[in-house]
């Protein structure tokens, strides 16, 4: 919120700059986000009265103007020609500045003495653009200093007010809060005015008293419209809101310089003398003053008169009653509307507006009056207005905020939270500043803050801030805990990290979000969570596979030019079930192109072309790194994957990765024509797996012997039957067996293979003879010839 | 005889060390050792030497035998090695071609910091501990003592989703999780993402942060300063100044903002940290009590501090990056810079 240094001074001298002001609310919790310097150059303007204007001699565009600043007679010569004889203008004096730095001299222009100039409202530095000289109203002073008497030097302060803090959203509040950091008092508030003896008055009839515990209500007659002074309208400009007419400025400064939201119905236009509080009901439509239509459900309040709505409670007034120019006489609501129930109905409308922010964070229930009393003060002095002396009023007594706010207060248990060794004399100090009172062992919380403090954190906080944070040392947490394990999932992914890296692999970091289309393009299914306030449709849908993801950045970089692509993100993928939305760690990856970095010789460039067996291998050394010992089948498929050239790794009847080659229909949807390569492993999975620790086995000690077997076997038996029947039939010698050859020919035909398979025959206990190596190896060849549809080459 | 015999070790010698190759080194053996060298030829004579001659001439042939082989073996190592460096020494390669190489790949600057500040942390006892993104009001909000319709929501524009799930705001309800999950002592950390839907050019919708949570018993506010003190100091350098500030968050009490001695100008104002000389990096505070009574800890008995920090920020920061949708783009020329 921005707030006026001007204006904080009207109530506290506060012996500082501006920006030092800004240091000390920084380091008290009230955060400077900016300070804006307006007219810090401009000084020496005054104002005159034009007496006469004459042509200028030689030249037709100029005009020769004496003017009148109450002691002097000053001719200066302008160019302006929407000045007339008697108008009170800004003038700057030779030595005087304007707003861009320039330094006035006197100077003659086409011959004739020229001593300062008239000023427009740009070279005050109050608007970017003006139509000619500012002609000022009429009961200006002459001769005045006018930058004070327009406000035209001030420093805007930026500053955050935290959520808990809307007793300082006022220059008032934001006054009593530098004076309890500064320790310099406050300045009262001028709130005098006369009333006119008179009964009448308005009933209030609140039907919704825990919504609105507090209502007032004043009768003012004969507003006189007169146009709003101009230091008003300028600190209004100044604070970013524009002057509408005397008695809605003055609701507004009063609202910007006490915090307390104002309205004022034209009382002409009420049908009673009847006011009521009360829920709106279901689909009742009401125009706001802003001539929009509003739909409002029963969970609005609402402010009537006898025969309809005349505002929605603490947001907006209603147009039908809405203060004009012309009207004169007014009820004025000062009120205290339920916090949470103006800032539902403010959220739902979308109208935020300056009353709707105030009454949500909390006012000071008990500063009403005070601040109805400056209102009133203001109309009384600049609108002439009759003030009926009778309130209108009604309070709910048994309302929460109306109780005191009592916490026990002990100097050692603050010091002991804090860590400090602050005196108790302080301590009272500080927090009397702040208006807590230390009665008997329990500070009491003035009203404007007993919706904040309710605990003794709360009162630490309160002497730490205004003793200040330097004050508290720092140590170090004495007791080092015991029993914090790592997660197996953070060392897990880790590990990968490190594997994938080392493997060419770059790691990415994408978003968790996805769209529709990429569901579809990517075949996958559409029981994913489902944002209900997506910023783009690009960002709609939670992914429940990494691919979309990795597809995305895969095509990103393959549309600029790089063909050799690897990539891998350990992320969150997402689904839905009966139980909500699940979500569980995967650790993926995707590659195009060669697994070789540039390669050049015959030899190399061979090797570099990524294949399936590629990504088979990477994925199962990666497993190997977790000591997962994984096998493959191809049970369940993936429909975004080649049909033939995909795998899921198994542990034992967990799925832990999906690895293959991507349906070249999902690359061409993303731009790309190459073969991409696309795996996951189950990392959430395999970190809830039991794996053993590895224990030691001894090393054999006696020469092993190698054995093959070469044969042909038929293309649709696969090399798992092979290995199964392998594993299964094998002479316990055999520790070990490979496929060290695949030979595919056309000699052989094309339904056929031919393979070989080496065997490591090992005795742990003693050396092996060749004898006994060839018998049991002759012995299992012929079974494996029986047993499987193969023969000998 | 002797004289024979020393002329044999004499003429021999020289003969022996003007030897160039190998084939004639084997072919002056024999002529020396072989069935019908001369010294073989010598010594069959010595047992016709008369009785009282033989030890002595029988002694001195074997020694020139001897001698004759050890410089027969010498020579023959030498000139071996010879024709193995000839050989070496022909067998060049240009070693300026470029290797033979799998490209090396690289880690994300956001991940590369988390592993800076988790292992910071990790000398401190504090261990990593994960949560879900997809959270419920309660634990995201509730928990933290951030009802319904309290103000303090309009800090977090709130992702929702069709099931009223919402995707965390922050990292905080990890901290929830853990103490559902264990009694204290606590001393954790939380890096993950997070999602706020106000993106915009130095905004994005997803980001990252980390949460840190101690909860013992007679923690002080002075713990939280001089834990975060030693680790903006580790992370940023010792001689940076630290600043905590007064501030506000529904989940601590009291609550700080802390800031460090900007990084481009030193303190001197500048456009990075808007001419205040400071950066906003960390909030922090003293747990709340309402959230102990939340996880069911009795807030009289237990005592902690908690502190959230925006990981993107510091990434950028760290490694001079200027667009936070770089981060996120993941073009493989920025991925491998780091």
């Amino acid at each position: 919120m921005k707030f006026s240094y001007k204006w904080l001074c009207d109530y506290i001298d506060i012996g500082l700059t501006a920006d030092e002001l800004a240091d000390r609310l920084t380091l008290a919790g009230h955060e400077v986000e900016g300070i804006e310097h307006i007219g810090a150059q401009i000084k020496g303007i005054i104002t005159g009265k034009i007496e006469s204007i004459t042509k200028h001699p030689d030249a037709d565009r100029l005009v020769v103007t004496q003017l009148f600043d109450g002691k002097n007679r000053h001719q200066i010569v302008t160019g302006a020609n929407n000045i007339s004889e008697g108008d009170i203008v800004p003038i700057s004096l030779p030595g005087a500045v304007i707003a861009n730095g320039m330094e006035l001299k006197a100077t003659k222009l086409r011959g004739i003495e020229s001593f300062g100039m008239l000023c427009s409202e740009t070279e005050l530095g109050i608007s970017d653009e003006s139509a000619g000289i500012w002609i000022l109203p009429e009961d200006t002073p002459v001769g005045v200093d006018f930058v004070e008497y327009a406000q035209l030097q001030d420093s805007i302060l930026d500053v955050s007010i935290l959520p808990n803090r809307g007793d300082c959203m006022s220059i008032y509040g934001l006054a009593r809060e530098i004076s309890a950091i500064l320790d310099i008092p406050l300045k009262s508030v001028e709130t005098s005015y006369k009333t006119e003896k008179s009964d009448d008055s308005f009933a209030i009839l609140v039907e919704s008293p825990t919504q609105c515990p507090f209502y007032l209500g004043h009768i003012l007659q004969k507003v006189e419209n007169n146009a709003s002074p101009l230091w008003m309208v300028r600190r209004l400009e100044l604070m970013g809101i524009r002057s509408i007419s005397l008695s809605v400025d003055i609701t507004n400064y009063v609202l910007l310089e006490m915090g307390q939201p104002f309205h004022a119905f034209d009382l002409d236009k009420l049908s009673s003398t009847t006011v009521r509080v009360c829920q709106a009901k279901n689909d009742q439509t009401f125009t706001t003053l802003d001539e929009q239509e509003r739909k409002l459900t029963e969970n609005d309040l609402i402010i009537c008169d006898d025969t309809k709505p005349i505002a929605i409670a603490g947001v907006m007034g209603g147009a039908s009653t809405e203060v004009t120019g012309n009207t004169q006489n007014i009820f004025l609501e000062s009120a205290f509307f339920d916090p949470v129930s103006i800032r539902r109905t403010a959220n739902r409308l979308a109208l935020r507006t300056e009353s709707a922010i105030r009454f949500e964070k909390t006012l000071d229930i008990e500063g009403i009056h005070k601040a109805s009393d400056r209102a009133l003060h203001l109309f009384y002095t600049l609108g002439n207005a009759t003030i009926l002396r009778s309130e209108s009023l009604f309070k709910n007594p048994t309302y929460s905020l109306y109780n005191d706010v009592e916490i026990p207060f002990s100097a050692d248990e603050i010091n002991t939270l804090l860590g400090t060794s602050i005196e108790e004399k302080s301590m009272k100090n500080a927090l009397s500043r702040l208006g807590i009172e230390i009665k008997s062992k329990k500070a009491v919380v003035p009203s404007w803050r007993r919706h904040d403090l309710e605990e003794m954190p709360c009162i630490a906080e309160e002497v730490s801030r205004l003793v200040g944070f330097d004050e508290i040392p720092s140590t170090l947490p004495q007791f080092f805990t015991l029993g914090e394990e790592e997660e197996v999932l953070t060392k897990y992914q880790r590990r990968l990290t490190d594997f994938f890296v080392s493997n060419g692999f770059s790691q990415t970091n994408t978003f968790t979000l996805i769209s529709e289309s990429d569901i579809e393009n990517c075949t996958l299914s559409k029981a994913v969570p489902e944002l209900q306030n997506p910023l783009t449709v690009e960002e709609s849908f939670m992914r429940p596979d990494m691919l979309p993801s990795l597809l995305k950045v895969a095509k990103h970089n393959y549309t600029r030019q790089m063909n050799n692509i690897r990539l891998f993100e350990s992320g969150n993928v997402y689904w839905t079930n009966g139980d909500g939305p699940q979500q569980r760690r995967v650790i993926s990856g995707i590659f195009i192109g060669d697994t070789q970095d540039k390669p050049y010789t015959q030899t190399t460039i061979k090797a570099a072309s990524g294949s399936f067996f590629d990504i088979k291998g990477l994925v199962e050394n990666a497993l190997s790194a977790l000591r997962v010992d994984v096998s493959f089948d191809t049970e369940d498929k993936k429909s975004y994957l080649h049909p033939q050239q995909q795998a899921q790794g198994m542990y034992g009847k967990d799925v832990v990765a999906v690895l293959g080659k991507l349906h070249p229909l999902v690359a061409k949807a993303y731009d790309i024509v190459d073969d991409v390569y696309y795996f996951y492993i189950e990392i959430e999975t395999i970190s809830k797996l039991f794996i053993p620790t590895p224990q030691y086995k001894s090393i054999a000690k006696f020469p092993w012997t190698r054995r093959d077997i070469a044969f042909l076997a038929p293309n649709t038996l696969s090399y798992s039957d092979i290995e199964a029947a392998i594993r299964k039939y094998k002479p316990k010698l055999v520790k070990e067996f490979y496929l060290f050859d695949l030979f595919e020919s056309e000699s052989i035909g094309d339904d056929k293979r031919s393979l070989g398979v080496a065997f490591i025959y090992q005795n742990p206990d003693a050396t092996l003879s060749d004898d006994k190596v060839n018998k049991s190896h002759d012995r299992f060849s012929q079974f494996l010839l029986e047993q499987l549809p193969i023969s000998i080459r | 005889m002797k004289d024979k015999l020393l002329k044999i070790k004499s003429q021999y010698e020289d003969q022996l060390s003007e030897c160039k190759t190998i084939d004639d080194l084997d072919a002056l053996k024999t002529k020396i050792l072989g069935k019908k060298g001369e010294l073989t030829s010598v010594l069959k004579d010595v047992s016709s030497l008369p009785v009282e001659d033989r030890p002595v001439i029988g002694k001195l042939a074997n020694e020139i035998k001897v001698a004759l082989s050890e410089t027969i073996d010498a020579k023959r190592r030498e000139l071996e090695s010879e024709a193995l460096n000839h050989s070496l020494s022909h067998d060049t390669t240009d070693i300026h071609l470029p290797s033979f190489k799998q490209t090396l790949g690289s880690r994300h600057p956001i991940d590369q910091t988390i592993d800076d500040i988790v292992s910071i942390f990790a000398r401190l006892g504090f261990c990593v501990k994960e949560g879900p993104d997809v959270e419920t009001d309660a634990i995201n909000f509730e928990a933290l003592n951030i009802p319904a319709d309290h103000p303090a929501r309009d800090m977090h524009d709130t992702f929702y989703l069709k099931s009223k799930h919402v995707l965390r705001t922050h990292t905080s309800p990890v901290q929830i999780r853990s103490m559902l999950k264990k009694k204290p002592p606590i001393r954790m950390l939380a890096p993950g993402k997070v999602y706020r839907c106000d993106a915009d050019a130095s905004h994005s919708p997803v980001f990252h942060q980390i949460e840190g949570l101690v909860v013992e018993k007679g923690i002080h506010m002075s713990d939280l300063k001089g834990t975060l003190e030693f680790f903006l100091k580790s992370l940023f350098g010792t001689e940076k100044k630290v600043r905590f500030r007064p501030s506000y968050f529904p989940f601590t009490e009291p609550s700080t903002e802390v800031d460090v001695e900007c990084v481009i100008c030193k303190g001197d104002g500048c456009s990075l940290c808007k001419q205040t000389g400071w950066l906003e990096v960390l909030g922090a505070g003293m747990v709340q009590r309402h959230v102990f009574r939340y996880v069911d800890y009795d807030p009289e008995e237990w005592t902690g501090f908690a502190f959230g920090l925006g990981i993107d920020r510091i990434a950028m920061l760290k490694y001079g990056i200027d667009d936070i949708r770089l981060l996120y783009e993941n073009d493989l020329r920025f991925l491998k810079q780091f």
